[in-house]
């Protein structure tokens, strides 16, 4: 039943990790291989705040989310100048740049040592520290979260994100602000990313910058990929699956070294072949051939 | 002032061998192969289970390792990438599939290895040879040397032979070139082989001077794109000056910030580099 | 409404795209821009909408100078245009295309969408309700909830159209609107376009059905090589030698 909720609270986070790229990659068409940097801000802001302040939860969620959205400025107004493919290799080169921050700026986050013994948060006089009171935590802070993006992509503003994807140039010339549309919604996935690290950082009450890597924002996209880039359901789908699918090889009793490698060799391994047969993953929009 | 130059030098070597191995591939396939982060780990690897699993010679070993990412470039393009072109998959999707490649490659070498470092190095740890009161070892003299020479054979190859000059008309003119009876796919194909085999040449020589990990690919891999960029994708001698460029501003950033904002000093300069002058020092416009 | 092109130029490495060009345009006018290809009648179109800036020479538009102004700000301002190799968001909806084009809607900012939720809302529903009653008149209705790029060519040639009303702009650039549809459809984008100038909208249509030019405009512009080679009354064109060479002889 623990394994069950441990589970549960995992999906949460990366459905919410998830569908904000969502917004920048699935409906905007803006691939990012940076998200995971967003969500070691979150993760980041939190667990020293909490740290060296003791700040409660109600403060440092918020902060994180204005962290992250403000880093989100500065990164995206500069790179989403660049287009198509370069624009993800901009990514790229921002998500190393975060993981070297994280593990050299030693005297800030002590570097691969990493932050231990983060406080378990208060929310509102409870305590939350049991599993299920995270799982309430976790399920609150993801229907926040998807409740925005919902109004979001079903709104008119969310009607131009669609057309900034299908055609640039055709958006300008019918009035819209294509720079800065981007640059909102980039800012808006940011802060949202932030949420998710927000919630890892209480609940494993320990982080590193080896959660933070590459691999992890290629294990987000992928979720986004997968599940259906541009479709409010598909990186919800994308999670639930790609989250479950490699516990199912603890029954075939992999050695627990290798566990962690096996389940990305087999989400890398799905992408490509997603790319092969599928690019629009299981009910995507959004097949990237524009 | 002589040891920023020499391990500039140092550097540019290595982003100069993965750079021209990635762009060889870019202006033939159109893409972005993120997967050759991972071919430039391998060719460590192989070099490893060469000589030291298999007791080879290092030389043979040597020889045995860039053939064998050479071959594995071809598989790749072969498997993956060839199948995606002919259904005219977009640029981005063949790059992200790429990216999974990639993903797939670097987590089965730890895998196989362990994640732990692994080392080639023959006997202790020397402190090189001094020249003109900097210091430079062995391997790294040989690194400068080897990028030097593969340098001016892939500028042979392109100004001379009958690939290189199929190369340049895929790279330059796609439909100009299957009209003029190029076969483009075997272009490609052995555009993934020499890129390939580069990029493993770069793992070996690296994998001899600092030791070998499964993610040891991916540093040397972003700055050589860097550097590519910097330069111009489309011209060789604008890889190799990028290359140099970026190594020097990232040695002399040294003497002021610690080394840790190195990367941050490169992403700058991509950024830069894009926004102001996407087509490079010397490349066509993007 | 009122737009003003002074002496404007523009080379393409060296080409003559546009030179020394010269013209205006008011409210309730239809101005028919003929010429070979080439001609440089696109160009001029991409140089009022301001995806390429002119090399010199100047525009304004109701005392607005176009040069300085972005592409989006200029479709703002009220000045849309249909494109000769159809140009839509082919992965949308129909209506969602023509919701796109109207101007000034709150919900195009993410603030607003959140802060003035009722204000956003409404005004959606009224340009559904306004989108429905262009799509009837056009015989389109049916197909409102179909994705752009199913339509036929001259249903999306229609929808283009359809749009450009919706944007409820003061000048329209109209490339080509007729060319290669069926007749069905000729005639009710030839309705369209007149009762617009009756509405006391400005257009410059881009055509090479003569007849049709000479019907509808009142005023001709016959280009050539970038240049204006003479402008007229539709009767006064008809019978300049320049013309006749170029279309008959």
């Amino acid at each position: 039943m623990e394994y069950l909720l441990h589970i549960i609270i995992l999906i949460g986070i990366y459905i919410i990790l998830s569908s904000s790229l969502n917004l920048i990659a699935g409906y905007t068409g803006l691939i990012s291989i940076a998200h995971a940097s967003f969500y070691a801000i979150g993760a980041y802001v939190v667990a020293l705040m909490a740290l060296k302040f003791n700040t409660p939860l109600i403060l440092n969620v918020p902060s994180a989310i204005l962290f992250a959205a403000i880093i989100g400025f500065i990164i995206g107004t500069p790179s989403l100048r660049i287009h198509g493919d370069y624009f993800v290799i901009v990514t790229f080169a921002f998500q190393i740049l975060t993981f070297t921050v994280l593990k050299n700026w030693i005297s800030l986050t002590r570097g691969a040592l990493g932050l231990p013994g983060i406080p378990q948060p208060k929310l509102l006089g409870f305590e939350i520290s049991s599993l299920t009171s995270f799982l309430a935590l976790t399920a609150a802070l993801c229907a926040l979260t998807l409740l925005i993006l919902y109004r979001i992509t079903h709104s008119p503003y969310g009607r131009i994100l669609e057309a900034i994807r299908e055609d640039e140039v055709f958006s300008q010339s019918i009035g819209k602000n294509v720079s800065r549309y981007k640059i909102s919604v980039f800012v808006l996935g940011a802060g949202l990313a932030s949420i998710g690290g927000s919630l890892y950082a209480y609940y494993i009450s320990f982080i590193d910058p080896s959660s933070f890597t590459v691999m992890e924002s290629i294990f987000i996209i992928s979720i986004v990929i997968i599940g259906g880039a541009g479709r409010f359901a598909g990186p919800i789908l994308g999670a639930i699956v790609l989250v479950m699918l490699p516990e199912l090889l603890r029954f075939l009793g992999l050695p627990a070294s290798i566990a962690a490698n096996v389940r990305q060799i087999l989400y890398g391994a799905l992408l490509v072949a997603f790319m092969i047969w599928r690019p629009q993953g299981f009910i995507g929009k959004y097949t990237f051939n524009n | 002032m002589t040891q920023i130059i020499v391990n500039s030098l140092i550097a540019a070597s290595i982003y100069t061998l993965v750079g021209i191995g990635f762009s060889l591939i870019y202006n033939t396939g159109r893409f972005f192969h993120f997967a050759h982060a991972a071919t430039f780990t391998l060719g460590a690897y192989f070099i490893y289970t060469f000589n030291l699993l298999l007791h080879i010679p290092l030389i043979l070993s040597a020889i045995f390792s860039i053939l064998g990412c050479g071959i594995l470039g071809m598989i790749m393009d072969k498997t993956i990438f060839s199948t995606l072109r002919n259904r005219g998959a977009s640029a981005l999707i063949m790059l992200l599939a790429s990216l999974g490649l990639y993903v797939v490659l670097q987590n089965s070498i730890s895998v196989i290895y362990g994640d732990h470092i692994k080392s080639i190095r023959v006997g202790e740890i020397t402190e090189g040879i001094p020249i003109l009161g900097a210091r430079i070892t062995e391997i790294q003299s040989i690194t400068v040397m080897t990028s030097i020479l593969i340098l001016m054979v892939i500028r042979l190859i392109l100004k001379k032979t009958n690939i290189g000059i199929s190369l340049r008309a895929v790279a330059n003119n796609p439909i100009l070139a299957q009209i003029s009876g190029i076969d483009s796919n075997k272009v490609i194909l052995f555009s993934f082989f020499a890129g390939s085999a580069f990029a493993g040449l770069a793992g070996i020589l690296v994998s001899m001077d600092i030791d070998m990990t499964p993610s040891m690919g991916m540093a040397p891999f972003m700055m050589a794109v860097v550097a590519v960029i910097i330069g111009g994708i489309s011209s060789i001698s604008g890889i190799a000056l990028g290359a140099i460029f970026l190594a020097f501003v990232q040695n002399l950033g040294i003497l002021f910030v610690s080394s840790q904002w190195q990367d941050a000093i490169a992403f700058g300069m991509l950024i830069i580099f894009l926004i102001i002058r996407p087509q490079g020092f010397l490349g066509r416009r993007i | 409404m009122f737009l003003e092109i002074k002496k404007i130029c523009r080379y393409f490495n060296g080409i003559t795209a546009l030179e020394d060009f010269s013209t205006s345009i008011s409210s309730g006018e239809i101005v028919g821009l003929i010429g070979p290809n080439g001609a440089g009648k696109t160009t001029l179109f991409n140089v009022i909408t301001g995806f390429l800036k002119p090399d010199s020479g100047t525009i304004s538009f109701n005392n607005i100078d176009l040069i300085k102004t972005p592409p989006f700000k200029i479709y703002r301002l009220g000045i849309t245009r249909t494109f000769q190799e159809i140009r839509l968001i082919r992965g949308l909806k129909v209506v969602d295309n023509i919701l796109l084009s109207f101007r000034g809607h709150p919900g195009d900012s993410l603030l607003s969408s959140f802060a003035a939720f009722k204000a956003v809302s409404k005004r959606e529903h009224d340009h559904i309700l306004i989108a429905k009653s262009l799509l009837e008149k056009a015989e389109l209705v049916e197909k409102t909830n179909v994705l752009a790029e199913d339509l036929s060519y001259g249903q999306q040639k229609l929808l283009s159209i359809l749009c450009c009303l919706a944007s409820d702009a003061e000048l329209l650039l109209l490339d080509e609107p007729i060319a290669g549809i069926a007749p069905e459809f000729v005639n009710t984008i030839l309705a369209i376009i007149r009762e617009l100038a009756a509405q006391n909208k400005a257009i410059i249509i881009i055509e090479h059905n003569m007849d049709i030019i000479l019907n509808m405009c009142n005023r001709v512009i016959f280009m050539d090589s970038g240049r204006k080679i003479c402008e007229g009354p539709p009767d006064i064109i008809r019978n300049d030698p320049k013309v006749i060479e170029a279309y008959i002889g």
